[in-house]
């Protein structure tokens, strides 16, 4: 993986304060950080940490309340035409019209963009070839999956980013999307990557930042966190460890049930 | 897949670039190129749910050639009165336009846009360059096809087997019936543009059905009385089938039902630009 390095030029990403807030419900409370042009950043937390509604703020399809945003440069409020241009998004509810083929999708969306991606191209890369005359609906879920991800690379982005990428995939499926999410960044895509698979932060991700109940708990290297928790620890103990779970292996049985029942109280 | 002409060091991004993106053009389509892909897209995909096909096409020839099927005295001719010459079968060719312009207008359209609001379709659009305005310019487009379509088969339908009297004035019926299809599928796309709910789209799309159907007296045999007359011309489907009822059997140009559809439109879509949601 290649190291980063902080503040090494002008961020491609930047979010300072944002907060945003349905009614009485803060959804995101505070939260920093920026992104480096050309890494895969992670965004990671528990469902209803802010964590969607961040990176929804960043595509432009959610006014923050307070704060500043800059993708690319430019306000995604102020400027949606360019976002649009140049961020995919791939969303975790991929939805499409029942009925229409994989093929008819990639040529329709990318008839918006003013340098898109060769479709036969894209459907070889996402191994999407001979499913290409099937309608949405038919397709399993990791096809669905992959169908997602062409669509947010079809208009080929400056900025991609990925919400919940694996979650339908069998593991060998995972291991190929992981590897694809490389090759697009070797590209130079900046890849925004919103996950809750430890195992993928750990192995793809740049630098990442754990979000939890709308503000930033932790931020870093993979290696920085784990090494910061200590010796041994994985990306999953340093989730665990900022998230409110503090489970300590050598303590006696009754703190450990103790923490079980806090279990209870999460969303 | 290597040759011996390659270099013996290689840095990793040359080859890994090989592998993904090119692009396939440079420069964008235009407007109307971009748009062409979007209606055809539509089309297609709209065509394949049969259902949808087979409750729009039929209903107009269904009503023209059902209704005087059953009620026999419609086939008999006027002698005297406002429709001298004309048959109880001519008389209601008007009610039948007027029907067959709303239902897709204001039923089949915001229900089929609520149903891609909740199913996310619109949602995933929205983080493309694709504007609003296009999606619903294109769905409007089909379901004017299809309304026209089905309109031309019933009256040629009804010309067939009834034998139908031509209009006194057909240019007159002409663009009242383009007025009333352009100011119903203007309230039709307010309709698409706000109403989230797949079942809150057929319930509302009924209501203003019926309340269409109501003002263009097509629910009243004989027409509207004065009284409800008089104010069914401010309403855009009452003004629609008087506009081609004077068309077809008086002598003048229904100049005030034409301008209240004009500003109707005028109001309407520029309502539905502002208003449109996508989720």
């Amino acid at each position: 993986m290649p190291t980063s390095v902080p503040g090494s030029g002008q961020p491609i990403i930047e979010v300072r304060n944002l907060r945003k807030t349905y009614g009485p419900k803060v959804a995101v409370d505070d939260v920093s950080f920026s992104v480096q042009p050309g890494e895969i950043f992670g965004i990671l937390g528990t469902n209803g940490a802010g964590k969607s509604t961040t990176v929804e703020c960043l595509a432009g399809l959610r006014t923050p309340d307070h704060g500043t945003v800059r993708v690319l440069g430019v306000d995604p409020q102020a400027r949606p035409d360019v976002i649009r241009q140049h961020v995919g998004v791939q969303f975790q509810e991929s939805a499409l019209h029942d009925k229409i083929t994989v093929r008819e999708a990639v040529n329709l969306f990318a008839s918006y963009y003013d340098e898109p991606a060769d479709a036969d191209q894209l459907l070889r890369l996402l191994s999407l070839t001979k499913h290409q005359d099937k309608h949405f609906a038919a397709l399993s879920g990791g096809l669905k999956q992959r169908v997602s991800i062409a669509l947010a690379l079809v208009g080929r982005p400056k900025v991609a980013i990925l919400d919940e990428l694996t979650t339908a995939l069998d593991p060998a499926a995972r291991r190929q999307t992981w590897e694809l999410v490389k090759r697009v960044r070797d590209a130079g895509v900046t890849v925004l990557l919103v996950t809750h698979f430890m195992d993928e932060a750990e192995y793809l991700c740049d630098r990442l930042v754990i979000i939890d109940a709308g503000v930033v708990v932790a931020a870093g290297t993979p290696r920085e966190l784990t090494s910061a928790l200590g010796e041994g620890t994985s990306l999953e103990d340093v989730f665990l460890a900022h998230t409110g779970f503090a489970y300590d292996a050598g303590t006696d049985t009754d703190a450990a049930s103790d923490d079980l029942d806090d279990l209870d109280d999460v969303a | 897949m290597t040759t011996t002409a390659r270099p013996a060091v290689r840095s990793p991004k040359q080859s890994t670039t090989q592998r993904t993106l090119t692009p396939a053009r440079s420069g964008r389509l235009s407007a109307p190129r971009r748009f062409a892909t979007l209606v055809a897209t539509e089309a297609r995909v709209w065509l394949r749910d049969i259902s949808t096909v087979a409750t729009t096409l039929p209903f107009p020839i269904a009503f023209l050639l059902g209704i005087p099927a059953i009620n026999e005295d419609m086939r008999h001719t006027f002698t005297e009165g406002v429709f001298a010459g004309f048959t109880g079968v001519d008389v209601f060719v008007p009610a039948v336009l007027a029907m067959s312009m709303t239902a897709p207008a204001v039923m089949a359209l915001p229900t089929a846009f609520a149903g891609f609001r909740d199913k996310g379709v619109l949602r995933r659009m929205s983080a493309t360059p694709l504007r609003p305005q296009a999606m619903l310019g294109a769905h409007v487009l089909i379901n004017v096809a299809v309304t026209v379509l089905a309109a031309a088969l019933a009256l040629v339908a009804g010309h067939l087997v009834f034998g139908l009297t031509m209009p006194n004035d057909l240019a007159v019926v002409v663009g009242s019936y383009a007025a009333g299809v352009v100011v119903m599928f203007a309230l039709g796309t307010v309709l698409a543009a706000v109403v989230k709910n797949p079942s809150h789209a057929a319930g509302v799309g009924m209501l203003v059905f019926f309340a269409s159907l109501v003002s263009a007296g097509v629910m009243t045999p004989g027409g509207l009385p004065d009284g409800l007359a008089q104010v069914a011309r401010f309403i855009p489907l009452g003004a629609a089938a008087q506009a081609m009822q004077e068309g077809w059997f008086g002598d003048g140009v229904p100049v005030l039902q034409l301008a209240v559809m004009a500003v109707w439109t005028a109001v309407l879509v520029p309502t539905a630009a502002k208003l449109f949601r996508w989720s």
